[in-house]
């Protein structure tokens, strides 16, 4: 296990990079432009 | 067996991570376009390391060629343990693949989310589960539009393409935790630093002169190889699933001993 020093955090990404919703736009468009590759 | 696969593996920081990893995987497999290129950086290594390695074609601009090598790693190996998705670019003109998307979408972005979902049980089957996305810091550059992935509603630019796409790739490390995090699956994203490698070759104008400009400060391939190589090998708290890591900065993830 590596070890963490507790004051130490995950990179600080963009807003965006943390926004649930974006996560959740991304998902669904790339999932439809995507979907008749992962159907075969 | 410890298995391995790596996209974008015959240069710059792939090449060094296939390098570094070697000792700690019983299997690795090259994803590339380029056979010529993999089989050359297979015959670097000794004949005893060249038996842990296999090349497998994979063409990250066709999607039937992704799904190939999909069906090619299912065939090989009964699991994988990590899946590196390292292969990137940045493109000055807008490209249209044959499946009808932008370039650097299909490159940096659909390739890899397309081959991870169907490495999914190869991946849910071995011990490690783990997904290793290759951002980038220029991801703070992003402005995307969720409903044009592929530009064709809007004017096309290389580099915020590219901030797009290094986004997509934190993005889609999250989603896979919030998927199939509860199946066990880790999945990461990283900046590996400037790196002076031919990445922006292609590239022109104002990118091409701000990456010459940086070149004094640039770090090596190695260097640039760290990040994943740590990811890949090391145990990392279930708390940090989903995270996206940069190397020796404050306020980030760091990694004692360096």
């Amino acid at each position: 296990m590596v070890p963490i020093l507790k004051k130490e955090r995950a990179a600080s990404c963009s807003s965006l990079a943390n926004s649930e919703k974006a996560r959740q736009r991304l998902w669904e468009a790339s999932m439809e432009l995507l979907g008749p590759w992962l159907s075969k | 067996m410890k298995t391995l696969a790596i996209t974008g593996p015959t240069s710059g920081i792939g090449k060094e991570t296939v390098r570094a990893l070697l000792p700690h995987f019983q299997r690795i497999l090259l994803l590339a376009r380029d056979e010529k290129k993999a089989q050359q950086l297979i015959g670097s290594f000794t004949l005893a390391e060249q038996e842990k390695l296999g090349f497998v074609a994979c063409d990250l601009m066709r999607m039937d060629s992704v799904l190939a090598a999909a069906d090619t790693l299912a065939q090989e190996i009964p699991h994988l343990d990590v899946l590196i998705n390292n292969a990137g670019g940045i493109f000055d003109e807008k490209t249209i693949t044959v499946d009808g998307f932008e370039q650097s979408l299909s490159v940096n972005h659909l390739g890899h989310m397309l081959l991870t979902l169907k490495l999914l049980p190869l991946l849910l089957r071995s011990q490690l589960k783990k997904v290793i996305q290759v951002a980038s810091e220029a991801h703070k550059g992003a402005s995307p539009r969720w409903d044009d992935l592929s530009y064709s509603k809007r004017n096309y630019k290389g580099f915020q393409a590219y901030a797009n796409v290094k986004l997509y790739n934190i993005l889609l490390a999250k989603s896979l935790v919030d998927q199939y995090g509860a199946q066990g699956l880790q999945a990461f994203s990283l900046h590996p630093g400037v790196v002076k490698t031919n990445f922006a070759a292609e590239t022109k104008g104002i990118f091409k002169f701000f990456w010459k400009l940086a070149g004094p400060f640039m770090i090596t391939a190695e260097q640039g190889a760290k990040t994943t190589v740590k990811l890949a090998k090391e145990k990392i708290p279930p708390a940090y699933n989903g995270a996206y890591f940069k190397k020796r900065a404050r306020g980030l993830l760091f990694f004692p001993g360096e």
